[in-house]
């Protein structure tokens, strides 16, 4: 959707202000333009903490002189005469790095200008409930689920964020889009005896439909008994003795494994070190996992993550990383795809018009070719029914030992040296009656991981949600796969417990 | 601009003091925390100053937290917070109308505090705030020392590093007359060798030759250990070690998380209020976890916090018994305590006292075979409330007899907080820090 009105588009004098003067200047320029908005509600064992609004609006500016050094200036005065001033100092500091022979880079000079605007139409967009009754709403919800079981604690974070940008360019280019996002956050601790134990729900989205629509709320309660009753029966679980297991991962689980294990040594800036490169070139056509797996990463319209244009203003394409089993393709921003012998796909994101852009992931999801279908809802197959599932279709034996893992809890990677981790809420070792066992982390090496992924089963489900933390700036993540994926034992993969229980 | 910014909104807040807005309640008081920054950076990215990712930049921003209280027509307290920004004062009326909008009841809602002078902390380093404000050659030649450094004396190839200077002068106010002003210039410094280790420097001053020296070769000296690999199999009960900033890093996650005063209040914390009030020995006898926030320059310093509670020393954890969760004003009257000072930087800015065993080469000497841990995968993906861990420690040291024997990639599971209990359990004073490294017995897996 290109029509309609955005705040930054008031904004014209600015873009206008620094093209002159980096014309004048001979200079070249990406300047960002945020203007944000955002409601936070929290309410704890149904009492509400704390009802919180804030606003962002500033601009950065990144100038790139002819011979390609840089510099960076951010404010948060929005008017004509304060981005010369940014200019000005920007172009001072890409001077000092000229002074010590710093990095060179023109890339920015080589792009096609365009002018194209991504507006979303929402369902519920911010500001069109009010305050209170989101208040009300999120209570009642908080209550209902610390009446569960008395030894709950029930914490629900609730935000809706209204963000616009506007980038523009040296060459023309002046693009604007928007990047709405909202989530229900809860936390279950459970606390007996001296022990405690704490799992979570969430629900994301990009508007207020998260808290409006029914069927988003019916959703959330499912989730959110599952994550109680887990918290509950984790006070009184083992630890699962620490090794290599054929293992069953949910599709929050399978977004850990793509984003830690893949998506971020398929980054482009990080190509000269990261271990899906070599001399600093993306080794295209390696094979990283049977032939019926692609990874794929782009923007989704309503998802959490959703970006449909870079922080450089390159409009964001969908990216098939992993293609039949093979690489294919980087996640590129503008300044580091040439020397990964990759295309630009837009890839560069910011966490705010203060920060520089990195490559980024946006919605990333591991997709099989074939997949074991399956008719119920995700939040309704219980590992009881996951294991029968799985004996029905021939895909693990009665007697063999498999873990089932459940609810991701974040993860870490080391590109250079492939080594990932993510954790979970918990753990089950699956037989006709599962038990359950307290999280252990899941660490792997990015080279083998997916070559154990053996099947799929259900259909795709890619809303887990997540901040991602790359050098500091978090930025909005998501991504998933099939329901589930069976993992065949990989003595590289290890799930680490202690002497077990 | 902090006081100019801060004196208009003073005034404009106190025009509505007394006056009732439309949805009907009546402003009765004001408090606000501003900060005006200015912030140099600098990076070094594969050996590489100042390219498209670590470009040199200023970034100057007004911005704060604002908490006000309302009565309505019976008399009854509602409160907001929210955040302010230079936005703040150009629609002053309707943010107002926002803040009545988002006001909501609250039982243990608070007061003001009464104006005081708080402690004066020296904070601000006049050359950091002179760099920042356009001497911007030293940040330049400091990492292009630091990058020359570690490639010609350990032999380094691939060096990243991070300058950040900050000048913030702010401004904590009060409807009742509390108006405190100061500058504070934190500085901080990173460097990382080959992907694998990196440390950092931290306070409100730029460091001492000294320091930055010590910087660089503790850096130097670790990547170059970490290069070698040991052959190393396990898949048992040994001693590893946390050198200080991996240890605070722990102390963070579990410690300093279980502390807050709000997750006490609620049951989500591993410690309860009674746990506090009964003074529960939880910890070995020799611990004791404090903070002080006065200490001249240091980076967890502060004159006082955003509701106006002056900083100074507390103790959370005396001689192994918990003594006080870490309490704003809100969370001390829900839980009739007093209010403290607040670690700011987590547990960066702790003080460990323990018994100490002695130093770093002469414990390792006698501790047989221990894992030094320089870096983990994994950390704030676990349950801080459980106490347990289970981490990927990837860069690890195997030491035997005090031998470094190289590096080795390991996951270590085990209970922190029962590690703090432990006898067994081994404080270290390690060079250059000022707190100890902690050395305690985990389970450990390295495969073949």
């Amino acid at each position: 959707m290109t029509e309609g009105k955005l705040r930054v588009d008031a904004l014209q004098s600015v873009v206008e202000a620094a093209k002159d003067l980096a014309e004048q200047m001979g200079i070249g320029f990406i300047l960002r333009i945020q203007d944000k908005k955002e409601a936070m509600v929290n309410i704890n064992n149904g009492v509400t903490e704390e009802i919180a609004t804030t606003s962002l609006r500033g601009m950065g500016i990144q100038v790139f002189s002819a011979d390609g050094y840089s510099g960076f200036a951010s404010s948060d005065r929005v008017n004509p005469e304060e981005v010369r001033t940014l200019l000005r100092q920007a172009v001072c500091l890409a001077d000092k790095v000229k002074e010590v022979a710093g990095e060179k880079n023109r890339a920015v000079f080589g792009l096609s200008p365009h002018q194209e605007r991504r507006l979303l139409s929402l369902k519920h967009p911010y500001g069109s409930l009010s305050l209170n009754t989101i208040e009300e709403r999120l209570i009642r919800m908080n209550k209902e689920l610390s009446a569960i079981d008395p030894r709950l604690s029930v914490r629900t974070v609730f935000r809706v964020v209204d963000e616009e940008w506007r980038i523009a360019r040296q060459d023309g280019t002046d693009t604007s889009f928007m990047t709405p996002r909202s989530f229900i956050f809860n936390s279950f601790a459970a606390k007996e005896g001296g022990k405690t134990t704490t799992t979570y729900s969430n629900l994301p989205g990009s508007d207020l439909s998260v808290l409006v629509d029914e069927d988003n709320s019916a959703k959330l309660m499912k989730k959110s008994v599952q994550a109680a009753k887990l918290a509950l029966a984790l006070l009184n679980a083992g630890t699962v003795k620490s090794g290599s297991y054929k293992l069953v991962i949910d599709y929050a689980l399978a977004k850990g494994l793509a984003h830690e294990a893949f998506g971020h040594a398929a980054e482009t800036d990080g190509m000269e070190s990261s271990i899906l490169g070599l001399n600093g070139q993306m080794r295209l056509g390696m094979e990283v996992a049977a032939d019926f797996l692609s990874i794929i990463d782009g923007p989704v319209e309503g998802d959490y993550s959703f970006q449909p244009i870079s922080a450089n203003g390159i409009i964001r394409q969908e990216v098939r990383i992993v293609d039949g089993g093979r690489l294919r393709a980087g996640l590129a921003d503008l300044f580091s795809a040439a020397d990964a012998g990759v295309e630009v796909t837009g890839a560069g994101r910011v966490e705010s018009c203060h920060h520089l852009p990195l490559a980024r992931m946006t919605n990333i999801r591991i997709e099989l070719d074939d997949f074991i279908a399956v008719d119920e809802d995700f939040e309704d197959i219980t590992p009881e029914k996951l294991y029968q599932i799985l004996i029905e279709n021939e895909l693990i034996q009665e007697d063999e030992e498999v873990l089932y893992l459940t609810g991701f809890q974040g993860g870490q990677v080391n590109p250079a040296f492939g080594n990932f981790v993510f954790n979970c809420s918990g753990i089950y070792k699956l037989g006709p009656e599962p038990i359950l066992y307290r999280p252990a982390i899941f660490s792997g090496g990015i080279l083998t991981a997916l070559k154990s992924v053996r099947a799929g089963i259900g259909p795709l489900k890619i809303d887990a949600m997540g901040t991602c933390g790359k050098m500091m700036q978090g930025v909005p993540s998501s991504g998933g796969s099939h329901y589930f994926l069976l993992l065949d034992r990989n003595p590289e993969i290890t799930i680490g417990g202690e002497a077990g229980e | 601009m902090s006081e100019r910014f801060g004196e208009t909104l003073k005034q404009r807040l106190n025009e509505y003091i007394g006056k009732t807005m439309p949805l009907g309640l009546t402003l009765q008081g004001w408090r606000y925390d501003l900060h005006d920054t200015k912030v140099l950076e600098v990076g070094l990215k594969n050996s590489r100053l100042g390219g498209p990712y670590t470009a040199p930049s200023v970034k100057r921003m007004t911005e704060g937290e604002i908490f006000l209280i309302w009565v309505d027509e019976t008399g009854a307290r509602a409160y907001t917070s929210g955040k302010i920004d230079l936005s703040t004062l150009e629609s002053f009326t309707e943010s107002l109308e926002l803040w009545e909008k988002t006001a909501y009841r609250d039982e243990y809602g608070v007061d003001l505090v009464e104006p005081y002078e708080p402690p004066a902390v020296p904070l601000a380093h006049e050359q950091a705030g002179a760099i920042v404000e356009g001497a911007f050659s030293y940040p330049f030649q400091l990492l292009r020392k630091g990058q020359e450094t570690l490639s010609r004396e350990y032999g380094l190839v691939k060096v990243d590093g991070m300058i950040r200077i900050t000048v913030d002068r702010r401004l904590v106010a009060n409807s009742k007359g509390l108006w405190v002003t100061y500058e504070q210039t934190p500085v901080s410094i990173f460097f990382e060798g080959e992907d694998t280790f990196g440390d950092s420097f931290g306070e409100k001053r730029l460091p001492t030759e000294e320091e930055y020296n010590a910087l660089l070769s503790y850096t130097g000296e670790t990547v170059r250990q970490l290069k070698q690999e040991a052959p190393f199999t396990a898949e048992k009960e040994m001693y590893i070690l946390l050198p200080p900033k991996v240890f605070a890093a722990f102390l963070g996650h579990y410690v300093v998380t279980n502390l807050s005063g709000g997750l006490v209040a609620n049951r989500q914390s591993a410690f309860s209020k009674e746990d506090f009030l009964r003074q529960q020995q939880l910890f070995r006898a020799d611990l004791t976890i404090r903070a002080n926030g006065a200490r001249p320059y240091r980076s967890s310093s502060y004159r006082c916090t955003g509701e106006g509670v002056p900083t100074g020393e507390v103790e959370y954890v005396k001689e192994g018994k918990l003594i006080t969760p870490i309490l704003n004003l809100k969370y001390a009257k829900r839980m009739e305590m007093k209010p403290t000072p607040i670690p700011v930087g987590g547990a960066g800015g702790l003080i460990i006292e323990a018994n100490l065993q002695g130093g770093l080469d002469e414990t390792l000497r006698t501790m047989g075979e221990v894992l030094i841990v320089h870096s983990i995968l994994g950390l704030h993906t676990q349950d801080y409330s459980s106490g347990r861990f289970s981490l990927t420690a990837d860069q690890c040291l195997l030491v035997k007899n005090g031998e470094v024997k190289g590096k080795t990639r390991t996951v270590i599971a085990g209970d922190f907080m029962g590690a703090l209990r432990a006898k067994d359990t081994v404080f270290v004073t390690y060079p250059h820090e000022e707190n100890p490294a902690c050395c305690f017995r985990a389970y450990v897996t390295c495969p073949a």
